[in-house]
C-alpha cells in the first residue's frame, strides 16, 4: 500500500476518515475529477518507482524494490539405471549400456552496479551463463572381423555371402593361360590367367607377412554371431566421452537514450572422446578431439528517429580443434618402413573392420570475422532496409591425412583373375600384398583465406491495408580461396602436361598467368519477392506467395587439399590387382617418386589431381511457395502450403563427378581394363589416377516439391499444439554414398534423393495442466495446493516414412570404370514383398546382379521401395514449486523415446550374383533405440 | 488502538497507518446490454456485496505500453493503428504512454490531449531489448495502485513485437558447449519461458487491471510458441486478452479490437467477505445475462503494492 503524500494535513485526514466511513479504500490525494486524480496518482507513483526521467536516483533502488538479479541454477542428470536397455544391445544378448551424464550450470543477469563507482541500474545489464558437461555414453556397433582360423591364414571355413566355400588363390602362382581364347569372355572355363588355390584354403605360415602378423596382435577377435555366415560377428559397446565447460557473457548498455551497445563473449573448452571400435592402438574410430571455441560480438543500435534505426555489428569466432592420437612410432613397432609418421598405419580390409585411422593427427583453427551494417527506414507505406555484411574467413589447417600410410587390401589379389566371388581381402592382407597405398607428406600447415560481401536492399510496401508486397535484391560478392603464403596449387585442365602432352598440368598461385586464387571473384544478384494478402479484407485468412533465388558462396574447408607440390601425397598402385600387389608390407613403402617441395607442372602426376572449376560456377537455388492460412473456430489456425525448390550447379563430391572416368562405352574392353596402364590410357587425363574436386565440383541438380498442412492452437489455458504433415518428393542426380554409376549420362542418374522422406508427421504440444491456484480444477486454498500447483506437460512426436532404397550389386567387376554398380530389374517380378517384414523387406528375386563389365539398369534410388518407418516420441513432465514471487524450484522428468519404441534397422540392399546370392539381401537384422530418462532440477530466482 | 486525534496528528506528518480497508476486487465486465441491472455477486459461492459499477461512459485510464524493437513495417502499422484508435476515444478516456524496452519508462503522462498522445506514440523509439516480461509486473502494480485510489476504470494495453530471444534475461536455454551436439536437454527448451510466464500469470492474478496484449510479430518456433501462449495466459489471468497478429493486415484490426474491448469495459467492485480463501472465484449474475468477466482471483500477499 502506498504511503500517503501530504497536501494539507487536515484535508488528508478528513478524506481518510470519509473514505473509511464510506467503505472506500485509500482516497485520491488531490481534488478534481477522478481521471485527473488518477493522472496525478500516475505521476506520483511513477516518480516514486523510478519510472520517469525526473525520478530521484534512490527511487530505483529504494526499500520494497524487487530483487534486480535473476537467474537459475540447474542440474540435468542421466544414468543408465533409469533407462531401458537399448534394443540393439538386448538383441546381442547383453543387458547393460553405460550412460552417465551430468550437465550443470547457472545463469545470472541483472544491472551492473559497482558500489561508489558505477551505477548502471537503469542503463547497463549483464547476463552470464555457465555450463559444464561430464558425460560417458556407450555407443554400440556391429561389425565383421576375421574369425580365429583366418587370423592364422586358414580360410577353409571362410564362405561367401551364400554360405559356399570361398576359393583363396595364391598370387605367387599367377601365369598366363596358354588356352585362353580372347574371342570369348573370361570365365572359369576360359581363364585369361591361371592361379593355383592355396591347398586346403590355408596360407602357409611362411608366406604370412610379418608386418601383417604384427598388426593382427592388435586386431579384435569375434564376440558375436549375428550372421549370416560369420558376418556381423563383432559387437562392441564403447563409451563416448564429452567433457566440456562453456560460458556466455553479455553486457547491454544504453546511453544517450537513443543508443544501445551490446557486448558478448562466449567460450567452450573441452575434450570429445569418441567411442572405440578397437580397444588399443589399432582403433579405426575417429580420433579424440580437443576443442576450443571463442565467440565475441559488439552490437551498436542507434535510433536515429522513430522511423529510422541503424545497427552495426561486429562478430568474431574462433574454433580450434586438435586430434589426439598415439604417435609413438607404431610403424617401427610393426616392422613397417618407409613412412614418415608415428601413428598406427591405416589398414583397410574391404570386408572387415579396418585398423588404424585416417587423420589421426590434425590441428585446425577457423576464424571468422563478420561486420554487418543495417539501416532500416520507414517512409510512408514503404519500409526500407539496407544491409551490408562483410565476412572474412581464416582457416589455418594442418591435416596430414595418413602420416603413417594407408594400405588397401582387396579380394582380387587372392582371387581367380576375372572370376568374382573368389579371393578374400584379409587373405590378401596376410600375404602383405596391398592393392593400393598412399601417404601424406605434409611439412607445414596451410593458411587459407577468403571473404564474402553481401549488399542488400529490401522494400516492404503496404499497397493496401490487406495487401503487402515485399521485394528485394541482394548482391553476393564472393572470393575464392587464397593462401597466406601462396602455397596452393591446382591442376589446370587447359594446360598440356609436359610428361605426355595431354591436358592437365599442375599450376601454382601467384605465378605467371595465375593470381593468388584460381577462380574469379563472382558477383551474383539474389532477388526475392513475396506478398501477403487478406482476401476480401478478411483477417482470418491470409494468402502468401514468395519467390527467391540465391547462390552459395565459395566454400573454404579445413584440410590441405589443393597444396600439391608444397605437400606430397604419393600413391602406389598395383599394375593389375588380380595379378600382383602394389608392394608387400614386409618390403616397406617405396620412397616417394619425387622429392619435396616439387613445384613443377608434373608434381601431381600419378596422383589424384586436385581440380577446381576455374570458371567459378556457383550453386544456384530457386524456390517458389504458396500458402493459405485460415483461422478456425476454437482458436485453431490451419495453414496449407505448397512449394517447389530447385537448384543447379550444386557442389558434388569426387565420387559423383568423376572427371577422369573411363567412358562406360569402353566396358566392352572387359578384362583388359584391369591393367592399370591400359586403363589409364583410356582416361581423359591419363597422367592422373583420379581427379579430386574436394566436393566442390558444380555439377549437381535437384528439385523438391512439397505440400504440407499445419494445424496450430494456442490458448490462454496454457495449451499449445502444433501439428504438421508434409508430403514431399525430392529428386537429384548426385546424392548418396556411392556417387554416380555413369558420369557421362547424368539424366540416367536422376532419381529420388537418398534422404527423401515423403511422409512426415510431427506433433508438438505444451500444456500447463489446469490444476491448482487460479486454475479450473483442484483450486485448493490449503496445503494441497503445493501438490497440485505448477504441473505442465510438453512433448514432441515425429513419424517419417523411410528413405528410398539404393540397391547395389555385390561385385564391381568393371575394371574400375564404374565406381559402383546398380542392380538390374527383373521384368514381371513384383518388387514389393507380399509379407513385408524383417525377414523379407522387399522381393529380392525382382532384382539381379548385372553381368561382368555391364552397368545395372535399375534406378539409383528405388521409386517406391523404402527403408522402414522411423518414429520417435519424447515427453517431459514438469512440476514447479513456487517458493515466493521470485523464487521457484522446478523438477522435470523427460523421457526421450518414452514409449521405448524400437525402429527397425535398414534392410541389406546388396544383391549378389545368381551363383553367389547374398543370403542377407532384403533382410533386417535388428532394431535400434531405447527410452532415455533425464531428471532435471532447477532453482530460479 | 489510537485515538482520532492521534491518528490525525500522525497523518499530518505522513506517519499514520493506512485506514482499515474493506477488501474488494474489481472485475472487468463486458455485456451486450447497455445496462448492468440487478447485478449480484458470489465469492466462492457465498453472496457478496457489489460495491459499485462503472459503465463505459465513465472515466477510463488507458496505459499504453510500447515494447517495439523489430520490424519497422509492423511497428509503424501498430503505431498508426493505435493513434487512430486513441483519436476515437471519448474525452473522458485518458491515455498514458510508456515504453517497455530496456525497462519501463514513462513517455507521456495520462492526458486527454490526443495530439500529444499521437506524438508520443509515433515518436516512440524502435530499439533496445524486448521488455514486456520485465515490465508486466510493475505496470500491473502501478495501474492497480491507481485503480485502488481512484474510481476510474483502468486498463493496460501492450503493443509488442517481442521475440523471446531478444530479452536481456536469457529464456532461450542456448547451447553453451558447442561440442554438445547430442544434448537432449534442449530438445524441449521451452520450460524456461513457461516457467516465467506462469509465474507472471500467477502474480497478475493478484491484480485487477485487465491487460491487453497485441503481439504484432507472430513467430512459429517452439520457444516463441511457448512465449505467445504465455502472453495469452498472462492476459487472461487479468481478465484481458492477448491478440496475436499473424500478418501486417492483422495489426490494425487487432489494435482496434483491443481498444474496443477496453472502451466497452464495465468495472464492477465486489466486496470480498472476510475469511475468503487465498484463491477464490467470483460469479456475477444479472438480469440480461451474457456477462463476460474474469472469475478466478488470488489474494495479494502483504506489501505487494
Amino acid at each position: 500500500m502506498e504511503v500517503l503524500r501530504m497536501r494539507s494535513p487536515g484535508y488528508v485526514a478528513t478524506l481518510l476518515f470519509t473514505a473509511v466511513l464510506s467503505g472506500q479504500q485509500t482516497p485520491a490525494p488531490s481534488g478534481g475529477s477522478e481521471i485527473q486524480k488518477a493522472a496525478e496518482e500516475f505521476r506520483v507513483l511513477t516518480r516514486e518507482r523510478g519510472l520517469r526521467a525526473d525520478s530521484p536516483a534512490r527511487a530505483a533502488k529504494g526499500p520494497g524494490r524487487r530483487a534486480q538479479f535473476h537467474g537459475r541454477l540447474y542440474e540435468n542428470f542421466r544414468n543408465d539405471f533409469l533407462d531401458a536397455v537399448p534394443h540393439e544391445i538386448v538383441q546381442r544378448g547383453e543387458g547393460k549400456n553405460l550412460l552417465r551424464r551430468n550437465q550443470f550450470g547457472f545463469n545470472v543477469s541483472g544491472p551492473v552496479v559497482i558500489p561508489k563507482l558505477f551505477d548502471g541500474s537503469r542503463t547497463t545489464f549483464f547476463s552470464v551463463n555457465y555450463e559444464g558437461v561430464r558425460e560417458r555414453i556407450s555407443r554400440s556397433y556391429l561389425r565383421t572381423v576375421a574369425i580365429a582360423p583366418e587370423r592364422g591364414g586358414d580360410f577353409s571355413q571362410t564362405v561367401d555371402s551364400s554360405g559356399e566355400p570361398l576359393g583363396i588363390y595364391d598370387p605367387a602362382t599367377v601365369r598366363a593361360n596358354p588356352d585362353y581364347d580372347p574371342s570369348k569372355v573370361v570365365s572359369r572355363e576360359n581363364l585369361q590367367y591361371l592361379k593355383d588355390p592355396f591347398v586346403g584354403s590355408r596360407i602357409p605360415a611362411s608366406r604370412l607377412d610379418p608386418v601383417a602378423l604384427n598388426s593382427i596382435a592388435y586386431y579384435p577377435t569375434p564376440n558375436a554371431n549375428a550372421g549370416p555366415y560369420f558376418k556381423n560377428n563383432y559387437f562392441v559397446v564403447s563409451p563416448e566421452t564429452n567433457t566440456a565447460n562453456g560460458m556466455i557473457a553479455k553486457v547491454d548498455h544504453s546511453f544517450l537514450d537513443k543508443n544501445r551497445l551490446t557486448v558478448s563473449y562466449a567460450f567452450t573448452n573441452g575434450l570429445s572422446g569418441t567411442a572405440r571400435y578397437i580397444n588399443g592402438p589399432a582403433d579405426s574410430a575417429p580420433a579424440d578431439r580437443n576443442y576450443l571455441n571463442r565467440r565475441g560480438s559488439v552490437e551498436h543500435v542507434y535510433t536515429m528517429s522513430p522511423q529510422t534505426v541503424h545497427t552495426a555489428t561486429f562478430e568474431a569466432h574462433m574454433d580450434v580443434s586438435e586430434n589426439v592420437a598415439d604417435d609413438s612410432g607404431w610403424p617401427e613397432k610393426l616392422g613397417l618402413t618407409g613412412v614418415p609418421g608415428g601413428t598406427f598405419p591405416y589398414l583397410n580390409f574391404t570386408d572387415y573392420l579396418d585398423m588404424g585411422r585416417s587423420s589421426p593427427i590434425a590441428r585446425n583453427a577457423r576464424n571468422t570475422f563478420v561486420f554487418t551494417d543495417a539501416f532500416s527506414h520507414k517512409q510512408g507505406k514503404h519500409s526500407l532496409r539496407f544491409v551490408s555484411q562483410f565476412a572474412k574467413y581464416q582457416i589455418n589447417t594442418y591435416i596430414p591425412g595418413v602420416p603413417a600410410g594407408a594400405f588397401y587390401f582387396g579380394s582380387t589379389l587372392t582371387s581367380l583373375p576375372g572370376i568374382v566371388n573368389t579371393g578374400q581381402s584379409f587373405a590378401s592382407f596376410l600375404l602383405g600384398g596391398t592393392e593400393s597405398s598412399d601417404m601424406s607428406l605434409v611439412p607445414s600447415p596451410s593458411y587459407f583465406r577468403n571473404w564474402n560481401w553481401v549488399n542488400a536492399v529490401q522494400d516492404t510496401w503496404e499497397i493496401r491495408s490487406n495487401f503487402t508486397l515485399s521485394f528485394g535484391l541482394n548482391i553476393l560478392t564472393t572470393t575464392p580461396r587464397t593462401e597466406k603464403y601462396d602455397r596452393q596449387s591446382i591442376v589446370d585442365l587447359r594446360l598440356p602436361n609436359p610428361a605426355n602432352g595431354k591436358p592437365g598440368a599442375l599450376v601454382f598461385a601467384n605465378t605467371p598467368g595465375y593470381g593468388h586464387a584460381f577462380q574469379p571473384l563472382r558477383m551474383k544478384p539474389q532477388p526475392n519477392a513475396s506478398f501477403s494478402w487478406n482476401p476480401g479484407g478478411n483477417r482470418k485468412s491470409v494468402l502468401r506467395a514468395s519467390y527467391g533465388m540465391s547462390y552459395q558462396a565459395y566454400p573454404v574447408y579445413t584440410g590441405q587439399w589443393g597444396t600439391r607440390g608444397f605437400n606430397g601425397h604419393p600413391y602406389y598402385n598395383s599394375p593389375n590387382t588380380q595379378l600382383a600387389p602394389a608392394f608387400f608390407l614386409r618390403d616397406g613403402v617405396p620412397p616417394p617418386p619425387r622429392p619435396m617441395p616439387d613445384l613443377t607442372p608434373i608434381a601431381a602426376n600419378d596422383t589424384n589431381g586436385n581440380v577446381v572449376d576455374i570458371n567459378g560456377r556457383l550453386p544456384r537455388y530457386q524456390s517458389v511457395g504458396l500458402s493459405y492460412e485460415r483461422e478456425l473456430p476454437g482458436a485453431f489456425i490451419v495453414t496449407g502450403s505448397s512449394g517447389v525448390a530447385w537448384g543447379r550447379d550444386l557442389f558434388v563430391s569426387g565420387s559423383t563427378a568423376r572427371l577422369n572416368a573411363v567412358s562406360p562405352d569402353l566396358l566392352t574392353l572387359r578384362d583388359q581394363l584391369n591393367n592399370l596402364d591400359f586403363n589409364r590410357s583410356l582416361r581423359p587425363y591419363p597422367q592422373f589416377l583420379e581427379i579430386d574436386t574436394y566436393s566442390q565440383w558444380p555439377e549437381g541438380r535437384y528439385r523438391r516439391e512439397a505440400a504440407s498442412v499445419r494445424l496450430e492452437k494456442r490458448t490462454s489455458q496454457g495449451l499449445s499444439i502444433n501439428s504438421t504433415y508434409e508430403y514431399s518428393r525430392q529428386y537429384d542426380d548426385y546424392s548418396g554414398p556411392y556417387g554416380r554409376q555413369d558420369q557421362f549420362n547424368r539424366k540416367n542418374e536422376w532419381a529420388l534423393t537418398v534422404y527423401n522422406n515423403p511422409h512426415r508427421l510431427s506433433l508438438s504440444y505444451m500444456y500447463e495442466l489446469p490444476f491448482g491456484s487460479n486454475k479450473r480444477f483442484f483450486n485448493y486454498p490449503d496445503w494441497r495446493r503445493y501438490a497440485v500447483n505448477g504441473w505442465s506437460l510438453s512433448g514432441i512426436s515425429s513419424v517419417a516414412s523411410g528413405e528410398p532404397l539404393a540397391l547395389r550389386a555385390q561385385f564391381n567387376n568393371t575394371g574400375g570404370v564404374l565406381s559402383y554398380v546398380r542392380v538390374n530389374v527383373v521384368p514381371g517380378e513384383e518388387q514389393r514383398s507380399p509379407k513385408q517384414g524383417p525377414e523379407e523387406w522387399f522381393n529380392v528375386a525382382a532384382f539381379s546382379h548385372p553381368a561382368n563389365f555391364t552397368m545395372g539398369s535399375g534406378p539409383r534410388t528405388h521409386p517406391f521401395l523404402r527403408n522402414p518407418i522411423n518414429q520417435n516420441h519424447d515427453l517431459s513432465v514438469a512440476k514447479r514449486f513456487q517458493i515466493d514471487q521470485e523464487r521457484s524450484m522446478e523438477f522435470t522428468a523427460s523421457g526421450f523415446n518414452f514409449v521405448n519404441h524400437a525402429n527397425w534397422s535398414d534392410p541389406d540392399v546388396v544383391i549378389g550374383t545368381a551363383d553367389a546370392p547374398n543370403a542377407n539381401a532384403g533382410k533386417i537384422i535388428g532394431s535400434r533405440g531405447s527410452r532415455v530418462i533425464q531428471l532435471s532440477l532447477r532453482f530460479s530466482f | 488502538m489510537i485515538s482520532r486525534r492521534e491518528w490525525l496528528a500522525m497523518a499530518a506528518v505522513g506517519a499514520a497507518p493506512n485506514p482499515p480497508a474493506i477488501p474488494q476486487r474489481r472485475l472487468a465486465v463486458w455485456t451486450a446490454s447497455e445496462k448492468l441491472g440487478g447485478l449480484t455477486a458470489t465469492v466462492d459461492g457465498k453472496a457478496a456485496k457489489v460495491l459499485r459499477t462503472k459503465s463505459p461512459n465513465d472515466d477510463l485510464l488507458v496505459l499504453l505500453v510500447l515494447d517495439v524493437t523489430g520490424d519497422l513495417t509492423l511497428v509503424d502499422a501498430a503505431r498508426q493503428a493505435a493513434v487512430a484508435e486513441v483519436e476515437k476515444l471519448p474525452g473522458s478516456n485518458w491515455v498514458g504512454v510508456l515504453r517497455a524496452q530496456d525497462g519501463l519508462r514513462v513517455m507521456l503522462d495520462p492526458t486527454a490531449d490526443r495530439a500529444a498522445t499521437s506524438n508520443a506514440v509515433l515518436q516512440a523509439p524502435v530499439s533496445g531489448r524486448a521488455g514486456l516480461l520485465e515490465c508486466v509486473e510493475p505496470a500491473a502494480r502501478l495501474a492497480n495502485s491507481i485503480m485502488r485510489k481512484t474510481q476510474v476504470r483502468a486498463a493496460i494495453l501492450y503493443l509488442t513485437d517481442s521475440d523471446i530471444s531478444n530479452y536481456r534475461e536469457d529464456y532461450t536455454n542456448p547451447v553453451i558447449n558447442m561440442s554438445d551436439s547430442r544434448d537432449l536437454s534442449r530438445r524441449m527448451a521451452d520450460d524456461l519461458v513457461r516457467d516465467k510466464t506462469s509465474k507472471l500469470a500467477a502474480m497478475l492474478a493478484e491484480t485487477d487491471v485487465p491487460a491487453f496484449i497485441v503481439q504484432i510479430s507472430f513467430l512459429r518456433d517452439r520457444l516463441n510458441e511457448a512465449y505467445q501462449t504465455g502472453l495469452k495466459q498472462m492476459a487472461e489471468a487479468t481478465g484481458g486478452m492477448a491478440l496475436l497478429c499473424r500478418n501486417l493486415g492483422d495489426v490494425a484490426t487487432s489494435v482496434s479490437q483491443a481498444f474496443e474491448k477496453i472502451r466497452t469495459m464495465w468495472a464492477v467492485d465486489v466486496q470480498i467477505p472476510a475469511g475468503t480463501a487465498k484463491n477464490f472465484t467470483v460469479q456475477l449474475g444479472s438480469g440480461p445475462g451474457d456477462l463476460q468477466y474474469r472469475s478466478r482471483f488470488i489474494q495479494a500477499g502483504r506489501g505487494k503494492e
